[in-house]
């Protein structure tokens, strides 16, 4: 299918719900007979273009609930859909971008060439000029024959979110990808994602551990408990975009990260682990 | 800790000098006995006799070459049928794991009661490398972290794209290891085909200057075979550098587990115990649609009868199999590690010792033979020593590289609480080793079964493959496949065992 313009291509389901997880419970066997329930009684919505962020102590499930919309896992029981239909479908039409905490790259192809990857298992011609422009947004012009082993890791993660730009996904799924960087390099990515994301408000569901990135990027923050994790508290996070770094000095914002810690800190459930 | 460049050449250089001055020493002087040459004499022969050793080397090479090659395919094959059909994934490694434990000399009068005298030499290198090229193919398409995998899932690739543009470009560099240290290896098989009935060739020289007492030429051809196996063995590890440059790191030396996990080791020993019936109910067929007589090979129900006709005959030799394998065993296990903890302390050691390191493994193992039992004499204790020559340099290797290889940030902790050198070997580096040290042991347990057995074919005075050699002299056909059976059936539980071992210690240590 053509995904030159998916934003006409494929409008939200009429009630403007682009992800949608009811009553979703995911167990996972550990050892033998020894089970693992890492969601259970999950419940989110995620309305088409809003920018939705999920945050939670460790081990919580959080990835586990990305991956299930992502179709890369099963749900247990619950539904889990993307567009009213299971997410195989929008998967199958490539219309999902994922970047995930380690850069995924392959390490044997250049920054083109893992950029343009995508369209290769698509089994699409390469995109030259889409692939050559995500660069660019990315700020690596210049380096498009570098291979990632002499990229830093913040440019690693560069490559990593252009890549998964350059289809055009009509849902990004976002694991932690800033997870393994340094505050400053983290911090400068996290404004330059804003921008990226605000020229056309893709879908996009991010998991993270920093309360501070997710104020600085998300319409709303679902806050996550211990396992087995479901959501605890959802607000909606006010402030004006395009964000600047200075929005985390005002009190609003100390006030709302205030909230969500405490909201993290939550004792887990007297019958979890 | 790593010392310059300049200091390790200079270390090596030294090692090696060493090692030639002693060698030249040992045979000017007879300190190993008539039986240990000088290397100026053994290199002199080769100058005496080029033509002949050239005429030898040339057929050798290209026999080695085809089964290296066909062997190659066959692995790679094999490797991606068990990828792109999961569900047979575990019988291909299990029935692998079982061909490649049945003795070459048990399959050389059958190739030669067949008719295929001229080719055992070429299906020889063809079973040394499979497996070694298999268990690396295996391991390289397996590699790849999860989440390059998921990249390819998100975007609703299929199982062809997958494989082409995710699993290959990821198998390449564990593909490269496996054919560099599979390159020995078919020499080593095609010198012992070579001894089943060839006319020429470098094995029919080794085998009749062993014979013979021409104690220089013996050890003339065994330099060529080495000379050649490292050659071949060098020039991949190029390939291998500028592979490893294109592709990325390589992971994986421990090879693949196709059994247990979340399986359950019953479940899993069931799996592995149908391919053996098999493979069992295949012989017997065999035997029977095709109507072969027992001179050539006898059918499983002869076999057993053999040996269940017989039990003290098989204990005696079955004892004398193992006290050598598991003695040989112990012994390499034993100097390996405890070389590999002196070098890990002592950077001079290491760098004085690595040429011989680096040079070792790429010395065919049947070589080995003729020369140990020339200067230990025809008796057991060589078969000892070739097995503890063989299980000495792998564990060596990965001891000495566990030993390196700790926790990220755990010498920190130990350095933060002030603790000496001498304790944190104890506390943290012996133990961030164990798992290495029993990948080594698993990788050689049946190796040293295989090398036993064919030592005790060629000279030994007891055990299963002594009692296989004076069975088939006297075409007792059924007996002598009895001693093969149980020497397979060892070699495989070693094998498991082993592997079992190391699975704990990767759990327990790491």
């Amino acid at each position: 299918m053509n995904v030159a313009d998916p934003g006409t291509d494929r409008a939200p389901a009429p009630d403007g719900c682009a992800i949608e997880l009811r009553g979703v419970v995911k167990t996972y066997e550990v050892r033998r007979g020894e089970l693992l329930v890492a969601l259970e009684g999950f419940e989110l919505r995620v309305g088409g273009g809003e920018f939705v962020v999920l945050i939670g102590p460790s081990g919580c499930g959080k990835s586990t609930a990305l991956r299930l919309m992502a179709g890369l896992e099963a749900a247990g029981s619950g539904s889990v859909t993307v567009f009213g239909d299971p997410p195989d479908r929008t998967v199958r039409a490539g219309g999902i971008g994922m970047a995930f905490q380690d850069h995924a790259l392959m390490p044997w192809l250049s920054v083109a060439g893992n950029v343009g990857l995508p369209f290769r298992i698509r089994g699409e011609p390469r995109n030259e000029a889409k692939v050559a422009e995500l660069i660019e947004l990315v700020g690596l012009t210049g380096f498009e024959r570098a291979r990632p082993k002499h990229l830093s890791g913040g440019m690693r993660q560069r490559v990593s979110i252009a890549r998964t730009l350059v289809l055009d996904p009509e849902v990004l799924l976002l694991d932690e990808p800033f997870g393994a960087l340094d505050a400053v390099t983290r911090r400068s990515l996290n404004l330059e994602l804003q921008h990226l994301w605000a020229r056309r408000r893709i879908t996009t569901v991010l998991v993270t551990h920093s309360v501070e990135e997710a104020l600085l990027l998300g319409d709303r923050v679902a806050v996550m408990s211990q396992r087995p994790g479901r959501i605890v508290l959802d607000v909606e996070v006010p402030f004006e975009r395009p964000r600047h770094r200075e929005v985390s000095q005002t009190v609003e914002f100390k006030q709302l990260h205030d909230e969500l810690v405490e909201a993290l800190d939550e004792p887990a459930p007297p019958d979890g682990p | 800790m790593k010392g310059s460049a300049a200091s390790r050449i200079a270390l090596g250089t030294v090692g090696a000098v060493c090692f030639l001055v002693l060698w030249e020493a040992a045979g000017r002087n007879c300190w190993l006995g008539r039986t240990f040459p000088p290397l100026t004499d053994a290199i002199a022969e080769i100058g005496r006799q080029d033509d002949v050793i050239q005429r030898a080397a040339i057929a050798t090479l290209e026999r080695a070459a085809w089964g290296y090659l066909i062997g190659a395919g066959l692995a790679v094959g094999l490797a991606v049928f068990a990828l792109l059909l999961p569900r047979f994934a575990q019988a291909t490694y299990t029935g692998s794991i079982v061909v490649h434990a049945i003795p070459a000399i048990a399959l050389g009068p059958v190739i030669n009661a067949l008719g295929f005298t001229r080719y055992s030499p070429a299906l020889f290198a063809l079973m040394f490398v499979y497996f070694t090229i298999l268990v690396a193919a295996g391991a390289g398409f397996n590699s790849g972290s999860q989440s390059t995998h998921d990249v390819f899932s998100v975007l609703g690739s299929s199982k062809v794209t997958r494989f082409r543009l995710l699993q290959v470009p990821n198998a390449i560099p564990n593909l490269i290891d496996g054919l560099r240290v599979a390159a020995p290896a078919a020499v080593s098989g095609a010198v012992l085909g070579e001894w089943f009935g060839s006319e020429r060739g470098l094995g029919v020289l080794l085998l009749n200057s062993m014979r013979n007492f021409r104690i220089e030429q013996l050890w003339a051809v065994a330099v060529v075979l080495v000379v050649l196996a490292g050659g071949a063995y060098l020039i991949l590890g190029v390939v291998e550098r500028v592979v490893e440059e294109i592709f990325g790191r390589v992971i994986a030396v421990g090879g693949v587990h196709h059994n247990g996990g979340d399986r359950g080791w019953i479940r899993s020993l069931a799996s592995q115990l149908w391919v053996v019936a098999l493979l069992i109910v295949g012989w017997w067929l065999w035997i029977v649609v095709e109507d072969v007589p027992e001179l050539v090979a006898p059918s499983p129900s002869e076999t057993l009868r053999a040996v269940v006709d017989n039990p003290g005959l098989y204990a005696e030799h079955t004892l004398a199999t193992l006290l050598s394998a598991i003695g040989g065993l112990s012994i390499g296990l034993v100097l390996g590690a405890t070389l590999a903890l002196l070098s890990s302390i002592s950077l001079g050691l290491r760098n004085t010792l690595s040429p011989i390191v680096v040079i070792m493994p790429t010395v065919p193992i049947v070589v080995l033979i003729p020369v140990v039992a020339r200067l230990f004499g025809f008796s057991q204790l060589t078969v000892l020593v070739i097995a503890a020559v063989i299980a000495f340099f792998p564990v060596y290797v990965f001891t000495l590289s566990g030993l390196r290889a700790r926790p990220p940030g755990a010498d920190g902790v130990y350095s933060a609480l002030g603790s000496s050198g001498w304790r944190r070997l104890v506390l943290l580096a012996i133990p961030s080793a164990v798992p290495n040290v029993l990948t080594g042991v698993r990788i050689t347990a049946s190796t040293v079964f295989l090398a036993a057995l064919t030592a005790e074919w060629l000279m030994g005075t007891k055990g299963l493959g002594f009692l296989f050699s004076t069975s088939r002299a006297a075409f007792e056909n059924s007996e002598a496949w009895g001693a093969i059976v149980i020497a397979v059936v060892f070699a495989v539980v070693t094998y498991q065992l082993a592997s079992v071992l190391e699975r704990w210690g990767r759990e327990r240590w790491s």
